[in-house]
């Protein structure tokens, strides 16, 4: 520990800033708010790394396989806070194989021997199983957050571990996982005496619930702030748990019955009358329209609206999003069509994020109203707006170009036209210039998915001017290597590339070698790729894991292949723990 | 849910309702003839008046006749919608009911899919037909005025 000198010369009234004690660094450190700044502080000099690295308190590990469990708890011995993710994004949409890895238990083994503080504890997209949350459960006795999302591969027996072992347990959010449901109850296993519960989130539960355990649960938790039900949970039910928790401020809603009835629409709507708190509301499932005015009350005090897996439509839903004039998020599906989202772009101003999903993704033939002008709409009149993702049918380059003046201020555009290769539908062209609009206009771009008909010229308008673009989606896109040359030799600040379906080949990834070290991953599937190129890239880059997979259900292991195979799938991302161990086989690492 | 409801809000009078005989532009007619081979005739002046729930058999019927051909058979994982929401969807799908027929305009040899399940009453009707078939329907209200759309 370094110690200034109190024998400086007298005319220095303070140690010199080089020999400042190691508490004072921390206490530095501690202001800069990203981890990428602390990093760069802890690469300026050895007593700084030691100060940082011993100070810090909240450790996020974006890549499972970047590094091992053991270097982390190594490096940064007082972690209170991990978030670990897994698979790469597009395992969301079902493109990597079953069984590829991302195992939670190593981390949870090495988190319980070096972080025996350990408060919270989050995965996102990786294998956890009941063992792991026996574990966690045994394991840190000041356990608070279990964040699990897009995870899969525990049931609710490891849940009731957790409620049965972690007396201080603040926060079980469980978003979007797939849990298999044993039949037991365990919401039931949070002791009488336990009344710590700030934030619970079962909502991706498919099984039923004890409507009465739950209901003593939610009384007794009085600093319950989020509470998000399953579908099992009955609208009339979902009243009386109001009633209980009317200091609620984020609530997932359980199922809406299809049938109207009056006094169930009176019980809601009085039951909400008691939540002033209430800022963001989710779930309605089924909703029918003439439910929504039991959420009247609400409306106005509401900053976050999730209404993705409402399939619920007419002027009843319009009337209702447009009396939340606080809005700050919405997701909805494409039944609002243009003209509810005209509605909403004169109603809710303070919108920052919009997020338009597809009703009917599979059917070949347009029946909702959902077009261009929806988004127009909304990006002229909501001056905050910064994050968009919107499904829809068609687009012109008009309609991008004229969105990119108008929201400059865009950090994430997202745009998927569901038919591939859809042109701009009037001029016929293909949709370069409208995304090339965006990326110049949007100087702050940080994550970018582009779709429609597009050629290699729009890859050079994102490679020259996404300089802050850390995040980019491309599908059935591109006409040469040219392409994802583009992309590679430019986008400065590129993190992470998802690229399938692409006429994108051998030649530029070799190119640009050197700067898949710069980057956290790239994904490239159903691409012109060669298994002799994947070789030779993982013989120039020895930093890199470059992973190869192939169809499952083929019989022909990898290992036969020659130089010349095509490639279905490429996984390549820096990592400084060597190549893995655990990867099952249809996947090798070359 | 609710029986379907003639005419939306206010309910029409039966003068409003479409008729093929006067208005040689649109014709429906012919829809009902050309689907109702293997069923009984959905009396296509739209004026249904059907009670509707999860048992009719007629409904039944329907969600099979004109089946739309799911792109998820072609391309399992586009576009890139969550599982959750994926499921969501299909549930929905399986539980939602649907009235389907098959509106022709005249003049024009491919007939255009509705559901009609999915609107609210006349009105929309009327302006999703003008935007599918992309030509102004005229039609006879009440009070005997012809309204241009």
């Amino acid at each position: 520990m370094g110690r200034g000198g109190s024998h400086a010369a007298p005319a220095a009234a303070s140690p010199p800033w080089h020999a400042l004690p190691d508490e004072v660094w921390e206490h530095a450190f501690s202001f800069l708010p990203a981890d990428s700044d602390r990093g760069a502080a802890a690469a300026a000099c050895r007593s700084w790394l030691r100060a940082e690295r011993r100070s810090r308190r909240r450790l996020v590990i974006a890549n499972c396989y970047a590094a091992s469990p053991q270097d982390a708890v190594d490096r940064f011995p007082s972690v209170r806070a991990v978030e670990v993710k897994g698979k790469p994004h597009f395992a969301d949409f079902g493109l990597v194989p079953p069984g590829w890895g991302a195992a939670a238990a190593p981390w949870v083994a090495a988190a319980a021997d070096g972080w025996p503080l350990l408060e919270e504890l989050s995965f996102k997209r990786m294998y956890v199983t009941d063992d792991c949350l026996e574990m966690i459960a045994a394991s840190f006795r000041n356990f608070q957050v279990l964040r699990l999302v897009s995870c899969e591969g525990f049931s609710t027996s490891g849940l009731a571990a957790i409620a049965a072992g972690c007396r201080n347990v603040r926060e079980l959010d469980l978003q979007e996982n797939e849990i298999e449901d044993c039949s037991i109850h365990w919401l039931s296993l949070f002791p009488e005496s336990f009344t710590s519960l700030v934030t619970l989130n079962f909502s991706c539960l498919e099984g039923d619930v004890d409507i009465t355990v739950l209901e003593r649960l939610v009384t007794r938790c009085r600093n319950l702030k989020t509470l998000k039900l399953n579908n099992a949970i009955p609208l009339d039910k979902l009243a009386s748990l109001l009633r209980k928790a009317p200091q609620i401020v984020e609530l997932g809603t359980g199922r809406f019955s299809a049938d109207y009835h009056l006094d169930l629409f009176s019980k809601l709507a009085a039951a909400f009358a008691g939540c002033k708190s209430l800022r963001r509301l989710s779930g309605a499932w089924d909703a029918v329209p003439e439910y929504l005015p039991a959420f009247y009350c609400v409306c106005e005090g509401l900053t976050s609206l999730n209404l993705s897996y409402a399939t619920v439509r007419g002027p009843e839903l319009v009337k209702f999003i447009s009396r939340c004039k606080n809005l700050q998020l919405l997701w909805v599906m494409d039944l609002i069509e243009d003209h509810g989202l005209a509605a909403v772009a004169s109603s809710c101003n303070k919108l920052q994020e919009l997020r338009v999903f597809p009703s009917a993704p599979f059917d070949a033939a347009e029946q909702v109203s959902l077009t261009e002008r929806g988004l127009v709409d909304v990006s002229a009149s909501c001056p905050m707006l910064e994050s968009v993702l919107y499904f829809c049918r068609r687009m012109t380059n008009e309609a991008l170009i004229t969105i990119a003046k108008n929201r400059p201020n865009f950090t994430c555009f997202r745009l998927c036209i569901i038919e591939p290769h859809t042109p701009d539908y009037i001029t016929h062209q293909p949709l370069d210039a409208g995304f090339s609009a965006i990326v110049e206009s949007c100087k702050g771009l940080r994550r970018l998915s582009v779709s429609g008909l597009l050629t290699d010229r729009v890859f050079r308008s994102i490679g020259a001017h996404a300089d802050r673009l850390e995040m980019l989606s491309i599908a059935f896109a591109g006409n040469s290597d040219l392409g994802l040359h583009y992309i590679l030799s430019g986008c400065k600040s590129l993190k992470k590339l998802e690229i399938r379906d692409c006429p994108f080949g051998d030649k530029p990834l070799l190119a640009n070698a050197a700067k898949l070290e710069t980057m956290r991953s790239l994904w490239m599937s159903s691409c012109s790729l060669t298994l002799g190129a994947c070789r030779q890239l993982a013989r120039k880059m020895p930093r890199l894991s470059v992973e190869v997979m192939n169809d499952p259900r083929r019989a022909c292991p990898l290992d036969s292949l020659t130089d010349e195979s095509h490639v279905e799938t490429l996984y390549v991302y820096r990592t400084i723990a060597g190549p893995r161990s655990d990867t099952p086989a249809c996947v090798q690492i070359v | 849910m609710a029986e379907c409801k003639s005419g939306g809000d206010g309910g029409r009078s039966p003068s409003s309702s479409m008729d093929s005989s006067t208005h040689p532009a649109l014709s429906t007619t012919s829809s009902g003839s050309r689907t109702a081979s293997r069923r009984r005739d959905l009396s296509t002046d739209l004026q249904l008046g059907l009670s509707l729930s999860p048992a009719s058999s007629l409904l039944a019927v329907e969600a099979k006749s004109i089946p739309s051909t799911p792109r998820n058979q072609i391309l399992p994982d586009w576009p890139p919608i969550k599982p959750f929401l994926r499921s969501a969807l299909a549930a929905s799908a399986r539980r939602r009911r649907t009235l389907f027929v098959k509106v022709y305009m005249e003049g024009v040899p491919i007939g255009r899919k509705l559901d009609l399940l999915l609107l609210e009453g006349y009105e929309s009707l009327l302006a999703k037909l003008c935007h599918m078939f992309k030509t102004p329907i005229t039609y006879k209200l009440k009070t005997c005025c012809h309204i241009l759309l």
